[in-house]
């Protein structure tokens, strides 16, 4: 079995059901955050010969290590609505320990396609716009500039005139009509993904003045500009 | 220049504190409860990072600092903080600032005694067992919202303890029965069982490479609460065996955590296990007690570049 895990409204990761749907893929389930939170059994844990999960869905499907082969995690927050069974006291202690809970989970998934969670997040490692400008400058990338004084923010001036421009990144490879016969950005987009050590990243830039300035990436894509091309990559590695 | 991040007061800040100006090292001291009196301004260019930090009247350029000591508190925590509506706007000025100057610290490139990207490993104990199993055994574990699942869990491994799965301190319990009226919470917040194990305790703290080992006597399943129960805790200096020490170091480097408090056991039978490693340790009631020098290791860790 093939599972996505995603997030209530999530059409992204709708999509990408659909489309793997449509290019023949089998025995693939998608499995929301709110049905693993409230699973009706739920275990997941190590042991000298490894770790393991074994979840009972509230409709009756059973997911454990041995059932599922490969995984799709694009969760990246947990409903609060089950907190509302405890005591007010008690609310933020059980937020935290469903966290932690998820977080090992999202770890241990067999087949992980992307993205591994991390103590940064439970999909990828959640990095501040600052961060991600810095290793977008050391991959080679020019990026926007900001700024930081008297408890404002500044950022260099994007309007509706500047389009944004997605490059998705999946497993080594760049995807997205602005790379195509751009070898230099290619590389630094390549480059930015491998220092994010993440999976899959979507990277988002402007034009400004006819140069594409990095603003930031997410371990979330939208996938805005994902063609055939990545459905095929994924495919094949299922 | 050092710059010590936190609330002064806590004990290892304090002892940091003393040991720089015990060995004439420059430092700064940024109060997060003072924060009405800093100001932080931080640019990023295409050429540089680059900023300035203000306490009170003094300026310090980000640059200037070899090192930094980060045991800052979330902002919203802080009792002055709790004067501001959350919703006001000084609040999310103030707020704002430590998020920025946090997020400085991150991609800053001197020595921080620690990242907070790094110490989130901490932030989930199973997940950090599993970063912790390359280098030392660590106990059969189960999170579970099942008791038909626990009870054979514990069939199978004898007695257990139980304890939070996050980062929230949480006393070390042994579960002795199964009470199943006591243990319906689980149903809806899958909780955090191990194998009780026999032996003793040692905490090891690593600073860059420098290692201080102690050995803990108790008589409590946790001992940082047997006071609680009446009974005594004795902490000893011990020198740790080579393959054990760079077993330490090598797990320190592979999460990140130049400064750490490592939790390992010794079984009877002479197996090493790792609880966990806790990126912000408490430290000082060690130092306290067997006068291990950690403090001034720290300080001279932080001074160079």
């Amino acid at each position: 079995m093939t599972c996505i895990f995603l997030n209530t409204n999530d059409k992204a990761g709708t999509w990408l059901y659909g489309a793997l749907k449509k290019k023949g893929v089998d025995n693939l389930v998608m499995i929301a955050a709110e049905e693993l939170v409230y699973a009706q059994q739920f275990s997941c844990g190590m042991e000298d010969d490894g770790s393991y999960f074994s979840i009972r869905l509230q409709n009756g499907l059973e997911i454990t290590n041995q059932s599922v082969h490969t995984t799709v995690n694009r969760i990246n927050f947990l409903p609060e609505a089950i907190t509302s069974r405890f005591k007010p006291s008690d609310r933020s202690y059980v937020t935290q320990e469903q966290m932690a809970t998820f977080t090992f989970l999202f770890n241990i998934l067999p087949g992980q396609l992307f993205n591994t969670s991390s103590g940064r997040g439970l999909n990828g490692q959640y990095r501040s716009q600052w961060e991600w400008l810095q290793l977008a400058k050391q991959a080679g990338l020019t990026t926007i500039e900001m700024a930081y004084e008297n408890y404002q923010l500044y950022q260099t001036t994007l309007t509706e005139v500047n389009p944004l421009v997605p490059v998705l990144y999946f497993n080594g490879k760049c995807f997205g009509r602005s790379i195509i016969n751009n070898d230099h950005l290619y590389t630094c987009c390549q480059q930015l993904g491998a220092l994010s050590t993440d999976r899959i990243i979507e990277m988002y830039f402007r034009v400004v003045n006819q140069t594409l300035l990095f603003t930031g990436a997410s371990t979330v894509p939208a996938f805005q500009e994902a063609g055939d091309d990545f459905i095929n990559e994924l495919k094949e590695l299922l | 220049m050092v710059l010590l991040y936190g609330v002064p007061g806590d004990g290892p800040f304090e002892l940091i504190a003393d040991a720089l100006e015990y060995a004439e090292i420059p430092f700064v001291t940024l109060n997060q409860r003072k924060f009405e009196v800093v100001d932080f301004s931080f640019q990023h260019t295409n050429k540089e990072v680059s900023g300035i930090l203000t306490i009170e009247d003094n300026s310090y350029d980000l640059q200037e600092f070899t090192g930094i000591y980060n045991r800052a508190v979330d902002f919203s925590m802080l009792p002055e903080a709790k004067a501001f509506s959350p919703d006001s706007a000084r609040f999310t000025q103030y707020a704002l600032s430590f998020q920025l100057l946090n997020q400085w610290i991150e991609i800053n490139n001197c020595r921080v005694l620690n990242k907070a990207s790094a110490m989130s490993s901490n932030s989930s104990k199973p997940y950090q067992l599993l970063l912790i199993a390359p280098f030392f055994k660590v106990p059969p574990t189960l999170v579970t919202n099942n008791i038909t699942e626990l009870i054979a869990f514990r069939e199978k491994y004898g007695p257990l303890i139980y304890k939070s799965a996050s980062s929230v301190r949480s006393v070390v319990h042994t579960l002795d029965e199964i009470n199943h009226a006591d243990l319906q919470n689980i149903r809806y917040c899958p909780t955090l069982f191990q194998k009780k194990l026999s032996g003793t305790n040692y905490r090891v703290h690593i600073v860059g490479d420098e290692i201080f080992a102690t050995r803990i006597s108790s008589e409590s399943v946790d001992y940082r609460y047997s006071h609680l129960e009446g009974n005594n805790t004795t902490l000893v200096p011990v020198e740790l065996t080579t393959t054990i020490a760079e077993r330490c170091l090598l797990l320190s480097k592979s999460l990140q955590l130049p400064l750490c408090g490592i939790d390992l056991f010794e079984t009877e039978e002479g197996t090493w296990y790792c609880f966990e490693v806790n990126p912000s340790p408490g430290f000082s009631y060690f130092e306290n007690e067997t006068g291990q020098p950690i403090a001034a290791s720290i300080a001279h860790y932080l001074s160079k570049k």
